[in-house]
């Protein structure tokens, strides 16, 4: 095949995919400020507002749920990350010390853990013994370790050079200051990419929560938004309004809530980026 | 492993062992214990009297579930289903990486690589929405089928030949981008040398992805698909059941959407955990025969 | 690095955490539990009539699904506030969102620890019904209780014999504290309805058999340029729109259990069934079926009956009031007329509609077999049945939602013409607990006044011989209920499947009954049919 050839597939392909992938968020954001009667009775492309309201927005955020999901989401990735990063970085690190004796009956159960579970119920049965149900904790600590997340780590803190540490010990670095002034640092990059790993799963978390949470006051952004996009409940946001106002912002107002909610994690995402491209690799690849 | 060395070794690495102990813990409490939770896939479970008290089923649960009307089904779907994901949405983010790696113009580059990625980012929640929202009648990506093929703009996800189709391109669209930075990596690792080389001899760069690029990310793929072959039966059911409904249970309906429904929607927990064990042993043999195949074939392997 | 360093600590907080969790959660309560439940008996009268408010500091869990999602918090309701503060008991609510009510309720089972008072549909809503529930050990057999501690109730169930007989298993054990209809509106609320300006403007007469109908949707559809004359609501179930009897039931049969001549039919078996997904397929094919009235929420049923998309369709009075209302702020001509269930020849009475039992089961509170205050339990589920506890849960508060006129309650503004813009059904949600089921008696009069009833609002014209026909609420027996539980969840999974593949065409009629009823057979159908027939000898004697 000549490069030409090559050069059109390769460029038409990626520009579809642009395309793509940029639209369905384009139709949201078109339909988020639509006017609600226009837009349900109209169908197909949709490349700007079918005329201009914000009303679904201001209803939107009046909506106290939404808020509230924030709040619960905000606590469970930043819990997450903490708590997994600890337990994951003091674990990895474990696990990479060579002349450990029990070291490879570890990862043999452990990567078990990874392909054999006992199912949902039996590990309901347990998180419920413990009696975490029913607060954020029963989302935090029974998925406090990710399996995948802590081999990653384990091989970046493989890779790094046995001599540094061998030259630390002999200095007398106690494991303390083994992690915190050496693993640790030289790991960045694996480790930013696990702590963005998690905060999108703790993000995502909804089938989970779904299950182990049953207070409404504590559900994670995503069960509220299940409750406004997949059951369509949005009575509580449209209190007050009437009843053909309330028709009329009914559709627009669960693009209004997707945008609220993908936003700003889109936002911050390209700052990240560069960063997490970096080390994306650095462990999953085995070096 | 005699005795001395047990002892010469806990004494050498005590502080380790203390520092593993939250691990080790999380490992016994949430992952091992539930294991000997899994019992109740053999008994009758009957919540008030307990694990413990509860009657012994033997193995009625598996041969009801053998038996049953909807074994064949939900096989049936669940291979194809993960046939086609490991077809399909497997090899997209290698094509991606491959097609990235040719592009020469940084500035369009990193945009692809930034557009591509963000899909990752919006909540399965919020992409089930989005979809059942295009695919009903009316919805765009209905209207453009409709367009297509003439159909009869019904509700795509009433349609039970869509279904499949329409969840490998929503993972893939929502996966594809992420997935190819792994393989990103692995090109960036491929010495520069070889491709000088070919382009002395007058190799194309269709000639260069084939027998320099491609080999070059082999190692990687391959650690990758035994990792997929594991979870082959696991495919993602948090999406299905976002998405199904009793008309396309018929190609839609797997072992793990089967699994919910039994334990959670029809209270029969022990049956449900009986589907559950049956669907997790099969996943670790599925694990260990890709693994033994790799490591014969290719000298790869995960451990 | 000082966030690292900290990093180190972490784990070990993070197991002590989990060890106080762990204690706290199995052993924490116990004692202080005990203790408190000596002093709430010494806090009543010897006789066991308890004054309300009951003066205790006990704190009893409560399992319900939400009754409103208009507040945050079932907390802030001020019904429920109102009522807490009437028993004189604090009550800890765990409260579900409706539409995940049967997973929560699951999970909740599954994990043997149960709240005080569990309130759900202990007759349908749980396969093997309340006599496997007793059987399990999930709730407790409430007959002496609710003599000594409920005397409301028991008077209340005396006067009425017919209800007593509903609300109790065969072995003549009572399982929850009721929700209990006067009939009227109460059992009786929804039935087909069409735009009634529509029909005039085509001349055509308020259809009564399925060929009318086909005539008038078609006309709907040609003439008004409906899109999709005739849609449903499916907000539970797929087949939500027929469940009742609607159009289903002018073929003599209905999607479940049934009775005719005394023996226990499954309407999928018989050759009705074909007729009617037949029929519904042809509608489909023509248009005059919505083709997606299987995944329609309310508010796309809502959309449709606002813009004119659809003509026709199944719905509750109080859900056509509110459409008339808002269609009529455009358009002054609209107005909708209530249709008789359709039947295949003139003159035919519909055997099926939909008209509940006086007991009907939804809502209805048990008291779990772990629950250590179960006399406290029932004290306070008591109250609903006393005069004052009727005025409370039906009309709320006197002074604020109700005011009593020559002895009467008259529902205020707050609830007829909320200033915050709530309809009178959202209004009624907050201040009383009339909207949902619940363990009360709900009022007749009060439903009756709200509906607008008139000459083309007629409830009467939705009367059917449901009752003779449909299942009275019979129990399972609890050595049956395994084996007929798991035969009907394969059975309903199939049945809905099937029915719908041939109403959307995916398979004829003929060929997809015949393969149903073989393939029901094969599931166990007939064993099914024989545990109903049972079940419903017994509750003959009762």
């Amino acid at each position: 095949m000549p490069d030409r050839i090559l050069n059109i597939v390769v460029y038409l392909s990626l520009i579809v995919l642009i395309a793509v992938t940029c639209y369905p968020l384009l139709y949201v954001l078109s339909a988020s400020l639509s006017d609600g009667d226009r837009l349900m009775t109209a169908g197909g492309l949709l490349w700007k507002p079918l005329g201009f309201s914000t009303l679904a927005y201001e209803r939107a955020l009046a909506n106290p749920a939404l808020w509230r999901g924030y709040w619960n989401t905000l606590l469970l990735v930043v819990g997450g990350i903490l708590l997994n990063l600890s337990m994951m970085i003091v674990g990895a690190y474990v696990l990479s010390r060579r002349n450990v004796l029990w070291n490879k009956v570890f990862i043999k159960l452990i990567v078990v853990t990874m392909f054999f579970n006992a199912g949902l119920i039996p590990f309901y049965l347990v998180v419920k013994g413990i009696g975490m149900m029913n607060t954020l904790w029963a989302l935090l600590i029974p998925f406090a370790i990710k399996t995948f997340h802590l081999i990653i780590m384990r091989t970046a803190f493989l890779s790094l050079p046995p001599e540094l540490e061998e030259s630390a010990q002999i200095d007398g670095a106690n494991h303390r200051d083994m992690l915190v002034k050496l693993v640790v640092p030289l790991s960045m990059p694996v480790i930013s990419v696990i702590m963005l790993y998690t905060a999108v799963d703790k993000w995502n978390m909804w089938f989970i929560p779904s299950v182990f949470i049953q207070d409404r006051m504590l559900y994670p952004l995503q069960l509220v938004l299940r409750e406004i996009l997949i059951n369509n409940v949005t009575d509580s946001i449209s209190i007050g309004a009437s009843v053909g106002e309330a028709r009329k912002i009914g559709e627009t107002i669960k693009y209004a809530t997707i945008m609220l909610t993908t936003l700003p994690v889109l936002f911050i995402y390209p700052f990240l980026q560069k960063y997490f491209v970096k080390g994306a690799l650095v462990g999953a690849v085995k070096g | 492993m005699n005795k001395e060395r047990i002892v010469k070794d806990f004494k050498r690495n005590k502080w380790l062992y203390a520092l593993a102990l939250p691990i080790v813990a999380y490992y016994v409490v949430f992952q091992y214990f539930p294991m000997l939770g899994a019992v109740i896939a053999f008994q009758h479970y009957s919540p008030m009297k307990g694990i413990l008290g509860s009657e012994w089923a033997g193995l009625s649960h598996f041969v009801a579930f053998f038996d049953s009307y909807y074994f064949g089904r939900l096989i049936r779907n669940t291979l194809y289903l993960s046939v086609y994901s490991l077809l399909f949405e497997f090899s997209a983010p290698i094509v991606l990486a491959l097609f990235m790696n040719e592009i020469r113009f940084r500035f369009f580059k990193s945009l692809v690589q930034t557009v591509s990625f963000l899909p990752y980012f919006v909540s399965l929640i919020v992409v089930g929405g989005i979809i059942k929202d295009l695919t009903r009648s009316g919805g765009l990506i209905n209207a453009a089928y409709t367009w297509l093929t003439g159909g009869s703009g019904q509700d795509m996800l009433q349609q039970p030949e869509l279904f499949r189709t329409i969840y490998v391109l929503s993972e893939i669209w929502q996966r594809a981008g992420w997935e190819s930075i792994i393989y990103l990596a692995a090109l960036a690792t491929i010495p520069i040398q070889q491709y000088e080389a070919a382009r002395i001899d007058g190799a194309s760069r269709w000639r260069q992805m084939i027998s320099i690029t491609l080999p070059g990310l082999l190692p990687t793929i391959v650690i990758m698909l035994i990792l997929r072959v594991g979870h082959m039966l696991d495919i993602g059911y948090e999406k299905i059941l976002l998405l199904y409904n009793p008309v396309i249970y018929d190609t839609a309906d797997v072992i793990s959407t089967f699994v919910y429904r039994k334990g959670l929607l029809d209270y029969d927990w022990s049956f449900s955990s009986a589907v559950g064990l049956f669907n997790s042993t099969i996943s670790l043999l599925l694990l260990l025969i890709a693994n033994w195949v790799s490591r014969k074939t290719t000298g790869n392997s995960l451990w | 690095m000082f966030a690292v360093k900290k990093y180190t600590f972490l784990p070990i907080i993070l197991i002590v955490l989990l060890l106080t969790a762990a204690c706290s959660g199995t052993s924490g309560s116990t004692p202080r539990n005990s203790s408190e439940q000596n002093q709430a008996e010494t806090a009543q009268p010897a006789d066991g009539q308890p004054l309300y408010p009951i003066q205790t500091d006990i704190e009893l869990s409560y399992w319900l699904q939400s009754p409103t999602t208009l507040k945050p918090s079932i907390h802030d309701i001020p019904f429920y506030q109102e009522w807490q503060k009437r028993i004189g008991v604090p009550l800890r609510f765990s409260e579900v969102s409706p539409a995940q009510a049967g997973e929560a309720f699951s999970v909740l089972l599954s994990s043997g620890n149960l709240p005080d008072i569990i309130e759900y549909n202990w007759l349908s809503g749980i396969p093997g019904g309340p006599e496997k529930a007793l059987k399990d050990g999930y709730i407790i057999r409430l007959n002496e209780l609710i003599d000594q501690y409920a005397p409301n109730l028991k008077t209340f169930l005396q006067a009425h014999p017919e209800l007593d007989k509903l609300v109790k298993t065969d072995n003549g054990d009572y399982y929850a504290f009721p929700f209990l209809k006067e009939g009227g509106m109460t059992t009786q609320w929804a039935g087909p309805v069409l735009r009634k300006d529509w029909l005039e403007e085509l001349e055509l007469p308020v259809p009564e058999t399925i060929d009318e109908w086909h005539t008038v949707l078609t006309a709907f559809k040609e003439r008004k340029g409906a899109k999709v004359p005739l849609t449903f609501s499916s907000q539970t179930n797929v087949l939500q729109g027929f469940l009742d009897g609607a159009f289903i039931g002018a073929f003599g049969v209905i999607r479940g259990f049934y009775i005719d001549e005394g023996k226990v039919q499954y309407g999928p078996l018989q050759p009705g069934y074909k007729q009617f997904m037949a029929t519904m397929s042809n509608w489909r094919e023509e248009g005059l079926l919505d083709p997606n009235f299987s995944q329609n929420d309310r508010k796309t049923q809502d959309a449709h009956i606002m813009t004119g998309a659809a003509g026709a369709t199944y719905s509750s009075g109080a859900n056509i009031d509110k459409w008339e209302a808002a269609l009529q702020t455009e358009d002054k001509q609209a107005a909708f007329i209530f249709a008789p269930y359709p039947v295949l020849k003139h003159g035919d009475t519909p055997k099926f509609g939909q008209e509940a039992w006086l007991y009907g089961a939804e809502g209805s509170a048990a008291v779990s077999a772990t629950s250590k205050h179960a006399k406290l339990a029932v004290q306070l589920l008591d109250y609903a049945y006393s005069e004052e506890g009727y005025l409370l849960f039906n009309y709320g508060t006197e002074g604020q939602s109700y005011t009593l006129k020559n002895g009467k309650p008259e529902l205020t503004e707050l609830i007829t013409n909320n200033p915050d813009h709530l309809s009178y059904l959202e209004a009624l949600s907050l201040y009383t607990h009339t909207v949902n089921p619940g363990p009360y008696v709900g009022s007749k009069e009060l439903i009756g006044r709200l509906a607008i009833t008139n000459e083309d609002h007629n409830y009467d014209r939705w009367k059917t011989d449901n009752l003779k026909h449909v299942l009275p609420p019979v129990s399972i027996s609890a050595e049956e209920s395994n084996e007929y539980a798991r035969i009907m969840t394969d059975v309903n999974t199939l049945v809905d499947e099937t029915t719908l593949k041939v109403i959307l065409g995916t398979v004829p009629a003929e060929e997809a009954h015949r393969d149903l009823a073989a393939k029901l057979d094969a599931l166990g159908i007939q064993r099914a049919l024989e545990i109903q027939q049972a079940a419903y000898n017994r509750f003959l004697n009762r």
